[in-house]
């Protein structure tokens, strides 16, 4: 250690070193020495680039115009990156427009449901009584129905469609939400310093933006990450289905869907969509982990 | 309400003076297996600049008491049925909840018994103290001045304000309930009330913070009611000590009545009894027999009677005889005038 004087008194040291850093800078420090983190942020950054720039890319197009006499090009071959599907289609164009409507699904989902959810499990949790109690039991009769039946009859209702199929997993997600956000907030709301703060006068309101939010949001970040994944599978299913993404709009779980009778001649056709979903949710996992460490003061180095 | 009256202060001195007054309150929390009587009808007061002591066992009452003069009593279970919390002459209890708010930090603060629980782990223990001092920023004091103030207290409490950016787990437990008392003092509450603010630590930063509070009480003139099971923290820090048992004052006093006096309730004597005397030879300690009694199913007339080692039939009903010398207060038959022990 070359600053002797420092080491010697942390205190005088620690007070030298230490500028004024706001919470998100001081986040975004920690977060950024975390490696696999920054790895994550990096492949979503990718994505979303991809997301943006699509039409730049390859054209809207070559995603959807069949040429049945060039199917199942192999990867690599004719001018066909990743090669061509049933229908002849380019793969490669399918995945770089079909990320647009992937994520739309999977982030508006679990963004929207986490949302309504994270205030039905927050005031649930903080106010306790007949509020916990009536919106639990209402979240309890909604998970009573298996969520793909829930979804398909919400799409049934409304009419199949992309956003519709977003609307009935937000719906179908709440509950799961209100309820991880119930159980975070909970362990929270109990703890000593909820009530040191009441004990100086603070405001509800600045209890739950301040200490109760910051401290129980944790959990709720990893769970949403990893729920990302899990929303794209679950609207290719309904896709497959028939109910939701109409072909020949290109999506990532629709083209699993589509791709799986012919994995064994053609492999291909199933691993580039596959690798998508996974690379997406992946990058999000590990952006959560590397998030709710940064949040976490105690695991600063 | 059956105790008023009975626990009713005489001393008219006492009073005037007074920074918080008790009268007669009563303290319950309504559970589902029925109504739990932790405070049962208490008086004391306390005047500018004075410690009074809470002492008793565990569930004798004394946390409940705290929680009610701040009006932070579990909202679903916990209630004032009656009695008077009165603050500088006004009743706490009438006051709304957004009246309330402004008194707690301001006037009257609480130091929690626990450091290691009683600070957000997330944020810097500046800006915990800071919390406290802006939301009772009346005078619109800039953000600047605020910092400045939030250092003075770090040195007030002997931390180097060079450590305000740091997190509470990089502080030891004496250091963090230094912090607690920091934020307790950051508006210069007229009361403050320490749950137990020594019973986390070890003996020797006990110490320490002992004398901190007995220094900065000095400093800035705060009454305090001290919380605690320990006779020892209570013979070094207070004026007046009130002995808690199953939610009422079984007798209240001077330090000096309680510790050199040789007259007192037979609890205060069982207490004194279970613990090492300096000047006595005793082989074994003497612990009081029993538990504390069920608070959801008080035993009739002294609460005490079932596990007192001098009662007799007169005990099982109707009120204890108030025994009175000067300030000296104990409800117990022992002292029944006419009455030949």
């Amino acid at each position: 250690m070359p600053d002797h004087a420092a080491f010697l008194t942390p205190a005088a040291g620690a007070g030298l070193k230490l500028k004024k850093k706001s919470r998100a800078k001081e986040v975004w420090r920690r977060f950024k020495k975390n490696r696999t983190a920054m790895a994550g942020l990096f492949i979503f950054a990718l994505i979303m680039l991809v997301v943006i720039f699509a039409d730049m890319i390859v054209s809207h197009n070559t995603a959807i115009s069949q040429k049945i006499r060039d199917r199942f090009i192999s990867p690599g071959t004719q001018g066909h990156i990743f090669g061509t599907d049933n229908f002849g289609r380019d793969i490669m164009a399918r995945i770089v427009h079909g990320s647009r409507n992937s994520l739309l699904v999977g982030l508006g989902a679990v963004a929207c449901g986490i949302m309504i959810g994270g205030l039905l499990g927050a005031a649930a949790g903080f106010y306790g009584g007949i509020t916990d109690s009536a919106i639990i039991r209402t979240m309890d009769t909604v998970m009573c129905i298996p969520l793909m039946l829930l979804v398909l009859s919400i799409v049934a209702a409304l009419g199949a469609s992309l956003v519709n199929v977003l609307i009935a997993m937000m719906i179908a997600n709440v509950p799961h939400y209100t309820r991880i956000v119930r159980a975070a907030v909970l362990s929270v709301v109990g703890q000593d310093y909820i009530e040191a703060a009441k004990a100086c006068g603070t405001p509800n309101s600045w209890i739950i933006i301040k200490h109760v939010i910051p401290n129980a949001i944790g959990p709720i970040i990893v769970q949403a990450t990893t729920a990302v994944g899990i929303m794209i599978i679950n609207a290719a299913g309904i896709s497959f289905l028939g109910m939701g993404i109409q072909p020949p709009t290109p999506e990532w779980g629709a083209m699993l869907n589509e791709a799986k009778n012919y994995m064994i001649n053609y492999p291909y056709t199933v691993i580039f969509p596959g690798l998508s979903i996974g690379l997406t949710a992946l990058s999000l996992n590990l952006m959560g982990d590397g998030l709710r460490d940064a949040l976490d003061p105690k695991l600063k180095d | 309400m059956e105790n008023q009256g009975f626990n009713q202060p005489k001393n008219g001195q006492d009073t005037a003076r007074a920074v918080l007054e008790l009268r007669g309150l009563e303290a319950v929390y309504e559970t589902d297996d029925g109504i739990v009587r932790a405070v049962n009808g208490i008086n004391f007061s306390i005047a500018e600049r004075e410690t009074i002591g809470l002492v008793g066992e565990t569930g004798a009452g004394k946390t409940t008491t705290a929680l009610s003069i701040l009006r932070l009593l579990p909202e679903r279970t916990g209630r004032i049925p009656s009695g008077q919390i009165l603050y500088k002459g006004q009743d706490l209890l009438k006051k709304s909840e957004d009246e309330m708010r402004l008194i707690r930090g301001a006037c009257i603060s609480m130091i929690f018994q626990d450091p290691m629980t009683a600070l957000n782990p997330i944020l810097t223990v500046g800006d915990q103290i800071l919390e406290s001092l802006e939301v009772h920023n009346a005078e619109n004091r800039t953000h600047g001045e605020l910092e400045s103030r939030v250092d003075e207290l770090l040195s007030l409490v002997g931390i180097s304000p060079g450590r305000k950016k740091e997190y509470p787990h990089q502080f030891s437990g004496g250091m963090k309930q230094r912090i607690v008392i920091a934020i307790a003092l950051a508006c210069e509450p007229l009361l403050l009330i320490a749950d137990e603010p020594t019973t986390a630590l070890d003996v020797t930063i006990q110490a320490q913070v002992l004398v901190l509070m007995d220094e900065l009480r000095d400093k800035l003139g705060t009454s305090m009611i001290m919380i605690t099971h320990d006779l020892g923290v209570v013979a070094n820090t207070c004026d007046k000590v009130a002995i808690m048992y199953a939610g009422e004052i079984v007798e209240y006093g001077s330090v000096h009545d309680i510790f050199e006096n040789g007259t007192h309730h037979p609890y205060t004597t069982g207490l004194f009894q279970a613990i090492p005397n300096m000047k006595e030879d005793v082989r074994r300690l003497h612990p009081i027999e029993g538990l504390m009694p069920d608070p959801s199913d008080l035993p009739s007339g002294c609460k005490f009677h079932p596990r007192c080692p001098k009662r007799f039939d007169e005990c099982n009903d109707g009120r204890p005889y108030l025994y009175e010398r000067g300030g000296h207060r104990i409800f117990c038959n022992l002292f029944r005038e006419g009455f030949d022990s």
